[in-house]
């Protein structure tokens, strides 16, 4: 202990003991389904007045250039309005809307002021159910995705995380997440009109409406707007991901990187699986927090990168652990090896006491404080829906996160975090890297174009 | 009758020491959001030490005399809580959420560095956050496609010696030069109560964050003769419009026009922000409609117009876009130029002002949905104007802009002779 400066006291010695934890705070959610299948949940959250909005739509199987140009043209014109018309009457109750795809869904999102709900939903509906995809707005977001693309196609962490999944994945529909310049220009209006017609639809959709609202009314509200959104179209099931392939680590060629791209992905379970809250506690021991061994290790004991991270991630047809550090090139090799290390360790060694008891205050307090806003709320809501969840499992998940021991965590983490089953690629200068990563592990290597 | 900006309490007091304490209570969820707000930012950095302040608030997570290297972390972590800082121009900010009942912990945490940094700080940790900081640079600045826009932006804008002249990241020059004793004099100079308020937003009772106050930070001493920053409000200017065209591997043009135009907190940054909105917000936006959807000049992202809110100089606006396929350089500065000068002479509309104002009540109320958001944006009113409840005036303040001051302070401030122009182009078309 360092002796106190003289001239500028510090602070009381004593740290503040802790207080017992607080009990897990579920706000009630009211919920109905529609005549049309949509399931429509509102929670009140008064916060500020505003109100937040989340439509998740099962997209699965969809055609990958066509489900992106859909979600970027979903609000470019309906048949009485245009796509300025649709963003100005949103802008002037203070809101804004917009679509996203990814493999497993197309969601809406978005929020304005509450006392603007009624206007927000009617314009929703009149997209879900009039979208016109206009040839000369389909043409300019048809453009303007390819440009993004492109752009996405000269940053490192977008090319890193591609090669990532196309090595995880294989043929599986998650390999591939951003579809090809080209085949993005392929896409005529008329198909994303078809594609529309069949996915675009209320059967197993589910709205998520949370804010400043009374749940009953919002519910109301929801149902006067979306109640004539129509049945039909159909449901393509996700095929499960496939296992991943342990192989030779990937080396993909950016010449001139001042930085590597390090990613590695590792098994990993679904939220109701009974490993899971072991799981996610294993990847905050190992790299899933600051206050973790190997955040510890890279960046403040060795100063290699500047935010190394990893985490569980979920899809609806599985979950994967992935891991993910922007390195200086001249210490890829050596973060690697500390990387490698630390992932080996866990998987060896049961985690200390202390270090358990800290992962787990973390994952119990960042459940408290995801739900704490009105937008945080809306995007775990909905997220869990879509898993066929509702918020009151987060109580299950909270026990099973308090009552997990060292061996259950030891265990989760020999299964998946063990190094052996893992795979990696690194994006950088394949000539200054590729010799001291080939040391530590075989390697191959893949030529970029970026 | 305009609406109130900040509709919940605010208790002040004032330790005798001189930090200034804010609590809003609120009880709606059972958390609570500490913040420090200090009044040091990389303006009070003298030429040769750029990037200190921020490279300083790194060394801040680092151990202080009761805390252990990467305790502070652990302990807000492990007590379920989030926590990070920033540094600006203007200033270096704080701040955890944590549950409810470890509030006493982060406020500890705080007033054991506020204290009592210096004895631990040692060149290892200065040379570990020294790399940290670099990569960072590498990472937000030097690896990504018109990353150092910003960095080329500022010198521009600003003359040699003034205090927003270079970026908070600084040079990798300086970073490697900086020496621990430098450290340790910047710690004592800055960090002392009187140069910082403490904000508490949540579910806490203000008298027991006050008793905390004292209780932790309450026998820290003073510092009387703190260094203001040099004075940045008064700008010389030689010479007349600053050009710079920077040859780059970047997929395509890009042009930023910027201006000074007024400190943030002032009437006139009040119409400047609602005419930012005017022209460059979302797709009902004058440039999105012009440049992206009419003359398709631009990229329809990557187009916008914003004020960067600095409170201690003629704060920059920026506007930006990026050249569809087959557009040159020059093509998408004369459509830039053409709709800047179209405001700068034709003013706003009605319309206009009301689309820009329900955005920015939106924007507003986002900010402030956070306890966080409320913790920063009470920490910033205290710091920068004297008493955190003057948060309330912003919001009203945009809402009563009118459509003939937007205008008058367009005609005003975006004059051709008073721009920076910066252009990327890809180093295949240069």
């Amino acid at each position: 202990m360092t002796a106190l400066s003289s001239e500028r006291p510090a602070a009381p010695y004593t740290l503040p003991p802790l207080g017992p934890n607080k009990k897990l705070k579920l706000p009630k959610e009211a919920e109905r389904r529609l005549p049309n299948g949509l399931t429509v949940i509102a929670i009140r959250r008064p916060a500020v007045p505003l109100v937040e909005l989340r439509l998740w739509v099962p997209f699965g199987r969809a055609h990958l250039a066509r489900a992106v140009l859909l979600s970027q043209t979903l609000f470019s014109g309906t048949d009485t309005m245009s796509m300025v018309e649709i963003a100005a009457a949103l802008q002037s109750v203070g809101g804004g809307l917009s679509a996203g795809v990814d493999p497993d869904r197309l969601l809406v999102s978005g929020n304005g002021l509450v006392t603007g709900l009624d206007r927000i939903l009617e314009l929703l509906a009149g997209v879900l159910t009039g979208a016109a995809y206009p040839n000369d707005e389909v043409a300019t977001e048809r453009e303007r995705l390819a440009d993004r693309i492109q752009v996405a196609q000269s940053q490192p962490a977008h090319l890193a995380r591609e090669a990532l999944l196309r090595r995880m994945y294989g043929s599986h529909p998650y390999a591939t997440q951003t579809p090809e310049v080209e085949q993005v220009r392929a896409v005529r209006p008329a198909q994303l009109r078809a594609l529309h017609a069949e996915r675009v639809r209320p059967d197993e959709a589910i709205l998520v409406l949370v804010g400043d609202v009374q749940p009953g009314k919002a519910l109301d509200a929801a149902e006067r707007a979306l109640g004539g959104w129509e049945a039909g179209g159909r449901r393509l099931a996700l095929p499960a991901a496939p296992p991943l392939s342990p192989g030779p680590l990937l080396v993909v060629d950016r010449p001139d990187a001042v930085q590597s791209s390090l990613r590695i992905a590792l098994p990993a379970v679904g939220r109701t699986h009974p490993d899971h809250a072991a799981l996610q506690l294993a990847n905050l021991v190992f790299g899933g927090y600051f206050s973790s061994r190997w955040v510890e290790n890279i960046r403040e004991d060795k100063g290699y990168t500047y935010g190394p991270h990893s985490a569980v991630e979920h899809g609806v047809a599985g979950s994967a652990l992935t891991v993910a550090a922007e390195v200086a090139t001249e210490v890829t090799g050596p973060a690697l090896l500390e990387t490698v290390y630390e992932l080996g360790r866990l998987a060896s060694l049961p985690p200390k006491e202390d270090e358990l008891e800290q992962a787990r205050q973390y994952a119990l307090g960042t459940l408290q404080l995801g739900m704490s806003t009105q937008a945080g709320l809306a995007t775990v809501a909905s997220t869990y829906a879509g898993f066929g969840l509702r918020l009151d499992y987060l109580a299950e998940h909270s026990a099973r996160l308090a009552a997990a021991t060292r061996d259950d965590v030891a265990a989760a983490a020999a299964t998946y975090l063990a190094p052996s089953r893992a795979v990696a690629v690194v994006l950088g200068d394949a000539g200054r890297i590729e010799a001291p990563v080939a040391a530590l592990t075989p390697v191959e290597r893949q030529v970029s174009s970026a | 009758m305009p609406p109130n900006g900040y509709p919940w309490p605010i208790e002040t007091t004032r330790l005798d020491n001189g930090l200034r304490v804010t609590v809003s209570q609120d009880r709606s969820a059972p958390v609570v959001a500490v913040n420090l707000w200090y009044d040091v930012g990389s303006r009070h950095e003298p030429h040769g030490c750029t990037g200190f302040a921020h490279l300083f608030e790194h060394l801040m997570f680092e151990g202080s005399v009761h805390v252990a290297k990467s305790e502070h972390m652990q302990l807000i972590q492990g007590a379920g809580g989030s926590l990070n800082a920033t540094t600006n121009p203007d200033r270096t900010n704080y701040f955890e959420t944590v549950p409810a009942e470890h509030l006493a912990l982060a406020l500890w945490l705080e007033a054991d560095r506020m204290g009592g940094l210096v004895p631990a700080l040692s060149q290892e940790t200065l040379d570990n956050q020294r790399e940290v900081v670099k990569n960072e640079r590498r990472q937000r600045y030097e690896n990504v496609p018109y990353g150092d826009a910003w960095l080329r932006l500022l010198p521009m804008l600003y003359p040699p010696g003034h205090p927003y002249h270079h970026a908070t990241i600084g040079s990798m020059e300086d970073l490697n030069a900086a020496d621990l004793a430098t450290f340790k004099n910047f710690h004592e100079t800055y960090y002392a109560p009187n140069n910082a308020v403490l904000t508490v937003v949540g579910d806490a009772d203000p008298a027991e964050v006050f008793g905390l106050a004292e209780k932790f930070f309450g026998g820290l001493a003073p510092r009387p003769d703190i260094p203001a920053a040099p004075e940045g409000r008064q700008v010389v200017i030689a010479g007349g419009p600053a050009r710079d065209r920077v040859a780059a591997d970047v997929p395509a043009p890009r042009v930023y026009l910027a201006h000074r135009t007024y400190p943030f907190g002032t009437a006139e940054y009040d119409a400047l922000t609602v005419l930012a909105v005017v022209l460059g917000s979302g797709r009902g936006s004058r440039l999105y409609q012009r440049l992206a959807d009419g003359a398709r000049l631009a990229q329809p992202d990557n187009i916008g117009a914003y004020g960067v809110d600095l409170a201690h100089g003629p704060a920059p606006l920026i506007v930006t876009a990026t050249a569809r396929p087959g557009v040159t350089a020059e093509q998408l500065e004369a459509g830039l130029v053409e709709v800047v000068d179209e405001l700068a002479s034709g003013g706003v509309t009605e319309a206009e002002l009301d689309r820009a104002r329900a955005l920015l009540t939106t924007s507003w109320w986002r900010q402030l949905a956070t306890f966080e958001g409320r913790a920063d944006t009470l920490g910033r009113y205290a710091v920068q104007f004297g008493d955190p409840a003057r948060a309330a005036e912003r919001l009203p303040g945009w809402l009563s802009v009118t459509a003939e001051r937007a205008s008058g302070l367009a005609a005003e401030l975006l004059r051709p002779i008073d721009r920076a122009t910066l252009t990327y182009v890809p180093e295949a078309m240069a």
